[in-house]
């Protein structure tokens, strides 16, 4: 593409971003920024910023698209996240579509493809939307929103004013204006919090497109912006979702799920030393059951320094329901952290949000292949038929006596056999054998003693391992998704849980009375947690999958952390063995 | 070389210095709300113990006008000077008053962060800034920010330096001095007392009060450049408007001009309120009070400020005017005769 029309480009934006009368003086003031008498070449600073901000924009440019209703009617934007046609945008703009039953997405090719709504987030103002053709489609991907700084460049893309006719989003460009800003909803849904600020033309018809930061990286979903008298239109002033935000919501809305914010049921407020304090934390709440009180002071939020009331609220309406976070807290002197799964926050909807069976199971067999396609790396990799490996169990607390007491097994599994641990003393002797059936979820020890059933704790972990052998075993399309959904995100707490890997959760019986939850990652597509509950007594653990390392070409977690009620150990494995 | 380091600085983290420099010069404004005016807008930190540049506006009439500067802190602020023909105003923080505690044994404010305008012998026009230029403004339009949240940025390019006084149809505005036009929306509530700096950060101007063309109706985006404001800043303290042919904002010569002023904003919709009467003016001599409310002029009904000046835009000059106001409870009829000349 040649030069002169990137002139004109920048020059046009120029003169959009005006008014009336001052139209003329912007014109020459544009004009006035190639000096008379001093061409610019091709290594001129302003020229080359140019040409990498073209280059962007055409980059990028054509996994933002159109979005209309069924009637080609209405107009919003949105944009690709990945080749097989899946998107993010506005839920004000998805709620049109649903009310249309169908709706279109028009994209850079010129052509306007079918699209399914997928699972919405009406509280954030966010939802996904699948181009139903095959792809592969160009897509756009997600940066870091909490490194944008104010004074970054802002390029916004989308459908404003519907006034593109062949589908090609209008670029607008300006400057970050502000972060971690709050913008209040309309009866709960809506509400933009910790969201970002851009002077970048924002119109009717951008919402629900991306914006940009210099590198090409979505770091919000333009949605927003204040008006004034003059009309519903930009004066400068936009808003968009954070990128950060929006990645907590995604496997949700990927399954077709209504996406639920999290709330603490607790408020704060701060007190005369100008310290945040809380002032009311609801009877029954998650926060009451971790032992946060009134008069507590708040210290961080999921790391984060608390500076004032609306920093905490602005903070919180980032989060997904059941979430858990850290916070820490001072409590008469003492200062201890606690993690916190956010209780739910019920959008109130005109009519009531439908999960689709069909969404949801698509949604579990992209998980299962990624984590497929992250444990055997290649399709030619043996598929594990069975396991071997010796553990070293250490407790941390419990059962079995003494703190940090240790035992060594060596565990086996092979094909639907049950699993066999052999108890190894210290000075190699054997012990007793214990062997779990999985099916029965009972366990003996030796061959001669009754069964009797798993402790919930233990016995899930190696149930868990062995779906996972299945997983990896059976093609996905072969695989009985009946009873099996996904149930949305979470996040692994570990040290740094900010940082701590976002989760696509699945929701598998396991043994006979177990309800397990899989976490998954969603950028490396392992496993990387479980928690399950046993149904009858109640009995609950948390299991961490650490420590991948390739065994003959598997990727395979060769350290298993347990924590239950009362329970807690470590297991290391070594001389692991897969065997086909 | 210099002019084109300038858009080059802009491209990619260029404006970090403009952005540290101006955002925390700032305060935000909060005071008395009318109508549809809002009770919010910016401040500019003139002096490290909290001499404030703002526009004048309703907002600082308020019994409390509180001011918070970037770190959060509150202050009261009360104003020094009123300048009407500038349409500008001078404020100083004080510690708020906690209640019970005797003004003296309060710190005293600051040291804060603040512009230096500059105001010296040889400070003219801003040498520096020139067409073409980047310039940041950081204020609270819309009220976005509160507490120690930064002040909101916005960013253009300088297009000129002009007189209000050549826009025709501008709406009546008594400013006809020389301000900055610049190409970023930057007309919007709770802006205007926005500081304007140019790349280095060095303050070039502040964003004046809303104007909006009767003609149409589009905002007015400029500031008000630095040595106008020093001219302000500089004045003897002086309670009174500098002049009062500037005070009274008469239409255009050749009308009559009774000596009446109404309370001003630049905002549409102001209800024709009396504002100041002058000394020695028919007005005066006919009893016209402050907090009259005009409601007819010569027997035609006036519904706002722009009604009651396009009224006495078409009575001759030495003509009566027959006012009917609403004073308290009652309805007064006031006869003014003509000035002798």
């Amino acid at each position: 593409m040649c030069k002169r029309p990137t002139f004109r480009l920048t020059l046009l934006t120029l003169a959009l971003s005006l008014e009336g009368a001052a139209f003329g003086a912007v014109l020459a003031a544009a004009v006035a920024l190639v000096r008379a008498g001093e061409p610019l070449d091709g290594t001129d600073p302003v020229l080359q910023a140019e040409g990498r901000r073209v280059e962007m924009i055409q980059r990028v440019g054509p996994s933002v698209v159109c979005l209309f209703d069924r009637n080609q009617r209405g107009g919003g934007s949105g944009v690709l996240i990945d080749a097989e046609g899946y998107g993010l945008t506005n839920y004000h703009v998805v709620a049109a579509i649903v009310e249309a039953k169908g709706g279109l997405a028009g994209l850079s090719d010129g052509k306007l493809y079918d699209i399914e709504v997928l699972g919405t987030d009406p509280t954030g103002d966010v939802a996904m939307f699948r181009l139903t053709d095959a792809g592969p489609f160009p897509y756009a991907s997600l940066g870091d929103s909490d490194a944008v700084r104010v004074g970054d460049t802002a390029v916004v893309m989308g459908n404003p004013f519907t006034l593109s006719e062949d589908y090609t989003p209008s670029v607008t460009l300006g400057l970050v204006t502000g972060v971690h800003r709050y913008q209040k909803g309309v009866k709960g849904n809506l509400t933009y919090t910790d969201c970002i600020q851009v002077d970048a033309s924002v119109n009717p018809g951008n919402s629900g497109g991306p914006l940009f930061n210099a590198a090409g990286e979505v770091i919000g979903i333009t949605g927003r912006i204040s008006v004034n008298t003059r009309g519903r239109y930009n004066v400068g002033v936009g808003y968009a979702i954070s990128s950060n935000q929006i990645k907590r919501f995604i496997p949700a809305m990927r399954a077709g799920l209504l996406a639920r914010h999290g709330t603490l049921q607790a408020t704060v407020d701060a007190d005369n030393e100008g310290r945040i304090v809380f002032n009311r934390v609801a009877a029954d709440s998650n926060a009451e059951k971790a032992g946060i009180h009134r008069g507590d002071r708040l210290l961080t939020f999921d790391g984060v320094p608390i500076t004032s009331g609306n920093h905490y609220a602005s903070l919180l309406g980032t989060y997904p329901a059941d979430w858990p976070v850290p916070i820490e807290i001072e409590q008469e002197g003492q200062r201890r952290t606690s993690i916190v799964r956010l209780d739910a926050v019920n959008p109130k909807l005109k009519t009531p949000f439908v999960p689709d069976r069909d969404v949801n199971i698509r949604a579990v067999e992209r998980v299962l292949r990624a984590f497929a396609k992250a444990t055997l790396g290649s399709a030619d990799a043996r598929r594990p038929m069975g396991w071997k490996w010796t553990v070293v169990r250490e407790f941390t607390q419990g059962a079995a006596g003494t703190a940090k007491a240790s035992e060594c097994y060596e565990m086996s599994q092979t094909g639907d056999g049950p699993v066999r641990m052999q108890r190894r003393y210290e000075d190699g002797s054997p012990g007793p054998m214990i062997t779990y059936d999985d099916h029965t979820a009972t366990q003996r020890v030796d061959a001669t003693s009754e069964a009797f059933d798993m402790a919930p704790d233990v016995g899930m972990v190696l149930s868990s391992l062995y779906v996972m052998q299945r997983w990896m075993l059976e093609p996905v399309e072969t695989i009985d998704l009946t009873k099996v959904s996904h149930v949305g995100a979470d996040r692994s707490v570990g040290e740094g849980s900010r940082d701590g890997a976002i989760l696509n959760v699945l929701g598998w019986p396991v043994g006979r009375n177990a309800a397990a939850k899989f976490g998954l990652d969603t950028q490396s597509g392992r496993l990387l947690q479980l928690r399950v509950r046993d149904v009858p007594s109640g009995a609950d653990a948390t299991v961490d999958f650490l420590d991948y390392r390739s065994v003959g070409g598997i990727t395979w977690p060769h350290r298993i952390e347990v924590r239950g009620a009362g329970l807690e150990y470590r297991d290391v494995l070594s001389n692991v063995e897969l065997t086909p | 070389m210099a002019f084109l380091l300038a858009p080059v600085a802009a491209l990619g983290g260029g404006f970090d210095r403009a952005i540290d420099a101006v955002v925390p010069r700032v305060v935000k404004l909060y005071g008395l709300s009318v109508g549809s005016q809002p009770g919010y807008g910016t401040g500019v930190l003139a002096s490290p113990d909290g001499l404030v540049l703002t526009v004048l506006s309703l907002l600082i009439d308020a019994r409390r006008v509180r001011a918070v500067t970037s770190d959060g802190t509150f202050y009261e602020a009360e104003v020094v000077r009123r300048d009407p023909s500038r349409q500008l105003a001078l404020l100083r923080l004080k510690p708020p008053d906690h209640g019970g505690e005797a003004a003296a044994s309060r710190d005293p404010v600051g040291p804060l962060p603040y512009f230096d305008l500059k105001c010296g012998a040889d400070a003219t026009r801003e040498e520096s800034l020139r067409p073409g230029d980047w310039v940041i403004a950081a204020g609270n339009p819309f009220k976005v920010a509160e507490g120690a949240e930064p002040a909101s940025i916005a960013h253009g390019v300088f297009s000129a330096r002009t007189e209000l006084d050549a826009r025709r149809q501008v709406k009546e505005f008594p400013y006809r001095g020389d301000v900055l036009v610049i190409d970023a929306v930057t007309s919007n509530p709770g802006a205007p007392g926005s500081a304007v700096v140019d790349v280095e950060g060095r303050f070039v101007g502040m964003i004046g009060r809303e104007v909006v063309s009767n003609l149409t109706h589009t905002h007015f985006n400029y500031a008000v450049p630095r040595d106008v404001l020093c001219e302000f800043f500089n004045e003897a303290t002086d309670a009174m408007p500098r002049a009062a042919s500037a005070a009274i904002a008469s239409p255009s010569e050749g009308t009559v001009d009774p000596g009446i002023r109404l309370t001003r904003t630049g905002y549409r919709n102001i209800p024709p309120l009396v504002d100041r009467v002058r000394r020695g003016s028919p007005a005066e001599a006919a009893d016209v009070r402050k907090d009259d409310l005009i409601l007819s002029l010569n027997g035609k009904n006036v519904a706002n400020a722009e009604e009651y000046d396009e009224q006495l835009r078409s009575v001759p000059r030495d003509r009566p005017l027959d006012l009917v106001v609403r004073r308290g409870r009652s309805i007064v009829a006031i006869h003014i005769e003509p000035e002798k000349q």
